[in-house]
């Protein structure tokens, strides 16, 4: 129980400085200790089918949240960190998938549900049966959007889930001094890996944001919080801009973080001209975590490897290779798709990304991303699953879902329909929001939608996904 | 309706269309009472939205503290009036 102990560890290091804040209460080191200790004796009497219970959180931050968290460590349980935005049709799927024993949530009590923490209520989801083995070293699981129809469950030894806190404090100089604003959900790699774990190792203080992060709540949680980090994704630093920062106080901000997806070159030059503040982008990627940091004014750097991370770059183009990487805090493995992580990792290590790039005096620059999955504002959506859930709405004869720009120039989540005779068209596209509302979060649902009478297909009948795009051409429609 | 509110709700529609990811018109938008979800409003036109009424009437929106109203044109209308006072009735 590696993580517990080193909460404990950091417990008795800083004492009663404080350690976290959020919508809810402030705790310090020593009470947030004391209140993970009076969870676990409420965890440690989940009814489970082995020793290890599994326990799922989705829950907007709090620090009820990290409560739990702490709680479920030192019960010797282990938590499954899922987005909040889930819809209940996912919750299921990742309950039943896991064979989670217990459900952690913020959503409105119903039926059975058991208040645990202030906010949080459980659910009982224990069932007898079958259900993959966790490894052996598994202390935290978190969940990638996968591209295989279903979310991929990433699991986490406690030595990879320290050693991603311990470098990305190290390699971007986290110190006591610091008080980081997490705008990013905790079960976000982005949040997790750079604030949750990573400021407690060295005394800092976790503020914790939640709720949509425009441009006015954050200039007023900055002010509120005096944060010296800001983390978020970059649709937050993309409203900051759009509002041209309003009347922005940033004196106590030394750095702001983004990552999960592409910051436009113009919004860092943007920010950091009308805040004075440098932007730190980074690279990583859900089954390695943290693997690049930058706070380098070029527009294309992702910047140095971190302590702890090796790049590669494969390929008979310099400018232009597979980028793989290995790191200390690589994850061990898919829980609910045994192989298939491994099959990604060569003999040395190594995990393909699937991203493209090349090493420029030893700093990273991404030439092309992986198109497995599409990224809304830092959000990853697997197509192959939005496209079943769209295929299986009433009228839907084929589904076809993949990345369009929107009218902003955003990747969004498109789909191409092909209709069963005599449905009208109108009436799906109004169908289409309700009946996926319960299965799908609400941003994996198609903004963008076209109605054709056959998909383009290749030879051996797969959707050409280039004239697909084309239909979303701006003007068509 | 006086002059001033109906001027808000027109801008309010007119930037509800525009801070979609693309596919709705001011007609989609009434046909479904005004309720922003049932138009497929994700958080990014959310954000671009709440930006766009910061913009346009220099009132800032908080979604949290606002909660449900805020998901409905006519919710927003009501809080943009409040936040500007008598200077629009």
């Amino acid at each position: 129980m590696i993580l517990a102990a080193e909460f404990e560890r950091c417990a008795d290091r800083y004492g009663g400085g404080t350690a976290v804040s959020g919508p809810d209460s402030c705790l310090g080191y020593d009470a947030l200790h004391r209140a993970g200790l009076r969870a676990a004796e409420w965890f440690g009497g989940v009814r489970a089918a082995d020793e290890r219970p599994r326990i799922g959180l989705a829950a907007r931050n709090s620090t009820a949240w990290v409560t739990a968290y702490l709680g479920i460590l030192h019960a010797g349980a282990v938590p499954f960190l899922i987005d909040a935005s889930a819809s209940d049709g996912e919750l299921e799927r990742i309950s039943e998938d896991c064979s989670l024993d217990l459900l952690l949530h913020d959503r409105d009590a119903a039926g059975e549900a058991v208040p645990v923490l202030p906010g949080l209520t459980a659910v009982q989801r224990y069932t007898a049966g079958r259900r993959h083995p966790l490894h052996p070293d598994t202390e935290v699981c978190r969940f990638t959007s996968g591209t295989t129809g279903k979310p991929n469950c990433l699991e986490f030894s406690g030595q990879a889930v320290r050693a991603a806190a311990a470098n990305w404090a190290a390699g971007t100089g986290m110190t006591a001094d610091d008080r980081v604003l997490c705008c990013a959900g905790l079960s976000n790699g982005l949040a997790f890996n750079t604030s949750l774990l990573a400021a407690f190792l060295v005394g800092a203080q976790l503020h914790l944001a939640h709720g949509l992060p425009t441009s006015g709540r954050i200039r007023r949680l900055v002010a509120g919080s005096r944060a010296t980090r800001l983390v978020a994704f970059p649709a937050l630093y993309d409203s900051f801009v759009r509002t041209g920062g309003g009347r922005a106080d940033f004196a106590s901000v030394r750095v702001a973080i983004s990552s999960g997806a592409p910051l436009r070159p113009e919004t860092k030059e943007r920010f950091t001209a009308l805040t004075g503040v440098p932007m730190g982008n980074y690279y990583g990627v859900a089954e390695a975590g943290p693997l690049t940091y930058s706070t380098s004014t070029a527009a294309e750097s992702l910047g140095r490897p971190l302590p702890g991370v090796d790049i590669q770059t494969r390929g008979p183009d310099p400018q232009d290779g597979a980028v793989h990487v290995r790191s200390a805090s690589m994850a061990t493995r898919y829980l609910n798709a045994p192989g298939l992580l491994e099959s990604r990792i060569d003999d040395a290590g190594r995990y393909a990304t699937g991203d493209r790039g090349r090493l420029e005096d030893g700093e990273l620059v991404l030439t092309g991303r992986s198109h497995r999955m599409i990224n809304v504002g830092g959000r990853k959506v697997d197509p192959v699953e939005v496209g079943e859930a769209v295929g299986a709405v009433p009228g839907v004869e084929q589904a076809v879902v993949l990345e369009a720009p929107d009218q902003h120039g955003e990747p969004a989540v498109a789909a191409v329909l092909v209709l069963r005779a005599g449905s009208d068209p109108g009436e799906v596209r109004l169908r289409l929001r309700g009946s996926l509302a319960d299965s799908l979060a609400a941003h994996k649902i198609p903004t963008l939608i076209r109605v054709v009478d056959a998909l383009p297909t290749t030879v051996i009948g797969k959707p050409v996904l280039h004239e697909l795009r084309s239909l979303f051409d701006t003007g068509t429609r | 309706m006086p002059a001033g509110p109906q001027l808000i709700r027109d801008g309010v529609l007119r930037l509800i269309v525009a801070s979609h990811e693309g596919e709705i018109s001011v007609q989609d938008v009434e046909a479904q009472g005004g309720v922003l979800e049932a138009v497929n409003y994700t958080s990014l036109s959310y954000i671009r939205l709440l930006d766009a009424i910061e913009n346009e009437f220099g009132v800032y929106l908080d979604a949290d503290e606002g909660g449900e109203a805020l998901g409905t044109v006519d919710g927003i209308v009501t809080a943009v009036l409040a936040e500007l006072g008598s200077d629009a009735a």
